[in-house]
Formats: structure tokens, sequence, C-alpha cells
């Protein structure tokens, strides 16, 4: 498979219905159950995967992935094996790492995000989410991201003001991570009536729409993908799945299939969120 | 700078906006004092007029510290880091015991900001010290960095128990209590007056009641030579 190829992954994930993307912390609370963990939310239908580089100072996440972030740190997680896992992961989806810019611009023997970029592309990685990078400084990673053919991804705030957005698009592509509502990522038991309204202004953008931070339950998801979302991203639910198989000192394989229940039902409100539009969409998002 | 239409109102307003005011003078010294300022290296502001006074007074609310510029090479610059308990990183613990990251720093990213940064080999930010909670950071603004890698700022640094004892000897000498981040340049002060030049100014940056309870709690910890007797201050300040 051909680098064009490989970016075409997650169009691809986009384009047939909305898109489930969920995301754990690669290392938490260990490699090999992480393996399990991941390889559990492709089998309950995840379209793209977002793995989380763990970083020490990881200011987009709340209290949730923080814990989980501390966990996969003291497990011994670094850039290096983070690449390891990647390679090693079996699952048939497209990968994307979700990191902070430091990690990327210490990476190798120069520094910049080109050493980085230049790994991840070799072992597969489709792309970045990278919450501390502001778009006036995205200029290097962008050229990277291009040279080796993956995607960095914008997150997009309900506070976004028309100007920046357009520098956001500038060094966009894949998709646009959108933000449902302010503050940090986690889970909460309602999602915000503001996400129609942050689609709406997005509406003329090319690029698919992931709504992400806040949702933890099948119904939610259907609600935001009905509101137009093109896809959606959970985090801090299914690491609390996880969380809470490490506090009980539950068999990995248990903590996996709860995974993988979660991440069906997800899926599950996803498209039943999107039989529900009216009218019926016509297409999808391209 | 002279207080001309109504004393009372500009007084009320320095009074409540507690700026850092070089001088309040009046009509007949007011060329004196701006003359010694200018022979120091300082750049006066003089204004008699209410509504500039007023204005000043405002913009005096973060800092007005006139000795010179950045540009004039003839003034020396030096950024007094906190040196903590020790320079010394423990990588394996991700700790490092200080907030010296110009001294001991690399070059990386942190919270959008290229600077330097108390970091591992891979990027991770190690665990900062300082017993002054505004230092105890891992990196420090970009700009002074940059002024460092120049060669325009020299950066040194002192430990805890010198910024403690810089605390007290300002406290004591002068009744100015210093917050603890400027303590630390009146202990540098302290320790290397004599090859600093004839005159030297600190940027006192803040004010050091808002960090009374580290000091006691700190310095009742601690063996600092010129501290008052801290029994007093038993059972906390309130």
């Amino acid at each position: 498979m051909n680098d064009d190829a490989d970016s075409d992954r997650i169009a691809a994930a986009f384009a047939d219905g909305p898109a489930f993307v969920p995301y754990l912390a690669v290392g938490d609370p260990d490699y090999e159950s992480s393996l399990a963990y991941v390889e559990a939310l492709a089998e309950g239908g995840a379209d793209v995967i977002e793995l989380g580089l763990p970083f020490s100072e990881p200011i987009a996440e709340g209290p949730t992935i923080q814990d989980a972030v501390a966990r996969a740190l003291a497990s011994g997680m670094t850039p290096t094996r983070f690449f390891e896992f990647v390679e090693e992961v079996d699952v048939d989806v497209p990968l994307v790492c979700m990191t902070y810019y430091n990690l990327i611009y210490q990476y190798g023997d120069e520094q910049g995000p080109r050493p980085f970029v230049e790994k991840a592309a070799s072992v597969g990685v489709s792309g970045f989410v990278v919450p501390d990078l502001p778009a006036e400084e995205a200029g290097p990673l962008r050229e990277a991201c291009d040279e080796f053919g993956l995607h960095l991804i914008a997150i997009v705030a309900p506070t976004t003001d028309e100007e920046r957005l357009e520098r956001l698009v500038e060094v966009s592509s894949g998709y646009l991570y959108v933000q449902a509502r302010l503050g940090v990522t986690g889970a909460s038991s309602s999602v915000s009536d503001r996400t129609g309204e942050s689609l709406a202004r997005l509406s003329d953008v090319a690029l698919p729409k992931a709504v992400g931070f806040g949702i933890s339950s099948g119904e939610q998801a259907a609600t935001i993908v009905e509101a137009g979302a093109d896809g959606i991203i959970v985090g801090s639910a299914l690491v609390d799945v996880v969380a809470e198989g490490h506090e009980r000192d539950e068999p990995t394989e248990e903590t996996a299939a709860r995974l993988e229940t979660k991440a069906r039902e997800l899926k599950r409100g996803a498209l039943d969120g999107y039989g529900r539009r009216t009218p019926a969409p016509e297409g999808t998002s391209d | 700078m002279t207080v001309g239409l109504d004393p009372a109102a500009a007084l009320s307003a320095i009074d409540q906006t507690q700026p850092l005011v070089n001088c309040i003078t009046n009509d007949v010294t007011v060329n004196d004092v701006a003359n010694v300022t200018l022979h120091w290296g300082g750049l006066p502001v003089m204004s008699d007029d209410r509504a500039d006074v007023v204005e000043m007074v405002a913009g005096a609310q973060a800092l007005l510290l006139n000795m010179g510029t950045v540009d004039d090479e003839g003034v020396d610059l030096f950024a007094v880091e906190a040196g903590g308990s020790s320079l010394a990183v423990d990588a394996e613990e991700g700790v490092a015991p200080n907030s010296a990251s110009l001294s001991t720093g690399t070059e990386g990213v942190l919270h959008g900001a290229r600077t330097k940064l108390l970091q591992d080999g891979d990027g991770q930010i190690v665990e900062s010290h300082s017993v002054s909670s505004g230092l105890d950071y891992a990196g420090v603004g970009p700009e002074l960095a940059h002024l460092v890698d120049e060669g325009r700022v020299t950066p040194v640094n002192v430990d805890d128990d010198a910024a403690l004892e810089g605390f007290h000897r300002l406290s004591q000498e002068e009744g100015i209590i210093p917050a603890l981040e400027s303590a630390h340049a009146i202990a540098y002060l302290h320790e290397h007056h004599e090859k600093l030049g004839d005159v030297t100014v600190i940027n006192v940056s803040g004010r050091g009641d808002k960090d009374l309870d580290t000091a006691i709690e700190e310095t009742t910890k601690r063996d600092i030579a010129n501290a008052p007797d801290m029994s007093m201050f038993e059972g906390g300040l309130r």
C-alpha cells in the first residue's frame, strides 16, 4: 500500500455513513493489555482509532484521561514503545496518533517534527491530532505530513472565531475534530446543545466533521450524528472502562469484552442517529 | 512628577492601585530627582498633568522599571532563577528539584511556546520545584530564553534557602516584604554585590504578603541565619 492510498483510508472511513472514532491512551495500564483493548475497539466497529501517545502535560485532557496517561507513563510508555505498539497491534482501521508537540519535536536526531512523522509513516500511522500546537506554528508539521502522506487533524472549539477557523482549515486534512463543548475532555451525562450550532458554521468546510468531548452513550452518539456530525469521537467513556477493569484487577479479556460492548453501543447509536436524519441524507460527506 | 490639581485624589488613586512609583516629588526638586535618575542611567518619566499622572499610575500597576532598556548595552542584565534544593535532574524519577530552566534546560515546546525546558530525552516534562510557587514551572518565558541565547541576559540562580534569607533581609532592613520570586534576586545581590558595579536595580516584581504562609512554613523547617523568631507565628497567620 503506497502513501497516498494510506492517507485515503481516513476519507474512506468517513465515506459510508457516520464514523465511530474511539480513543485510548496507549500503554494504559500496560503494553500487552493495551494491545487487546485497541483490538477490541476495532472488533466493536471502530472506523478510525485515535491512539494517545502519553505526554507528561496533557493540557486538553480531563481527569479521566489524565489518570490514563499517568498509568501509561508509569508502565514505561515512550515514543519508541508507541511505534512498536502501532506496528504490533492487529487492526485493519486507520490509526491517528494523538499527542503533544514536544514529543514530536524532540524525536530523532534533528529537532523538528520530520523524524517523528517519518517514523510514524513507516509504522502505519495515518494522521495526527496535536492539541497544544497553535495553527501559527503548525507549518513544519504540516510540511512533514505532506512529505510522508499523513493527515494533520485540527481541533475546532465553540469559541474558535472565523479568522482562526480559516487558519486551522488551511493546515488541516483528514477530518476536523469538533469540540462539542468548552473545557477539557471527559464523559458527561448530557451532550451540548451547541453541537448543531457548531456544525452549522462549519458547513462550508469540505472536511468531515467528527464531534468529541463528552460523548458517553449510544443515545448521545445518535443525537450528535442526527445533528449533522460525520463522526463521533469517544475517549473518556472508554478509558473509564479500562480504569474500572484496572481497579478491579479484572482479567484483560473481560475488560476487552466490556470495551467491545461499549464500542458496539456507540457505533449503533451513531448509525441510529444517521437513520433519524430528516430528510434522509442523499449521500455521505462526499 | 508633580501632583497639581487635586493631590488628595491622585494619592488616593496611587493608594488604590499600588503601583511601583519611583518618585513623587514637587516643583522645587523635580529636576534634581530627574537628573539623579538620569545619572544612574535611568529614563525618568515626568508629568504634572493630572490626567497623565492618573494614566501613569494605572500603567504602573504591573511594572515600572525605567533603568535603561534591553538595547542599552551599558546595562548588564541578569535573570536570577530558582535553584531550588539542587540543580541536578533525576531523569529516572522525572524530577528536577529546581526551576532553573534558563541555566540547565534544553530547547523544547511547551504550552505553545518554544523555550528552554526541564525535560528528559524523549521530551517528557520533568517535575520542577521551587520554594516560590510562582517560579515552580518547568519552562520560562520565550523572550527571556531568547535573550539568554543571544548572550544579552546572564542566567544565574540561588537556592531555596538563599531566597528565604533574601526575603527576610529586605523585610527587616527596608520594611519591604518582597515576593519569594523577587527574593531570589535580593539574595543574589547580597552574595555578588561586589562584582555587580555601582548601581544595581532589582525588579521587585511582586508583593510578599501573598507568600507569608509559605515563608513562615518554609523558614520554620530550616535553619535560616537571619530569620526572626518564628515561634510568634505558631498556629498560623489567622
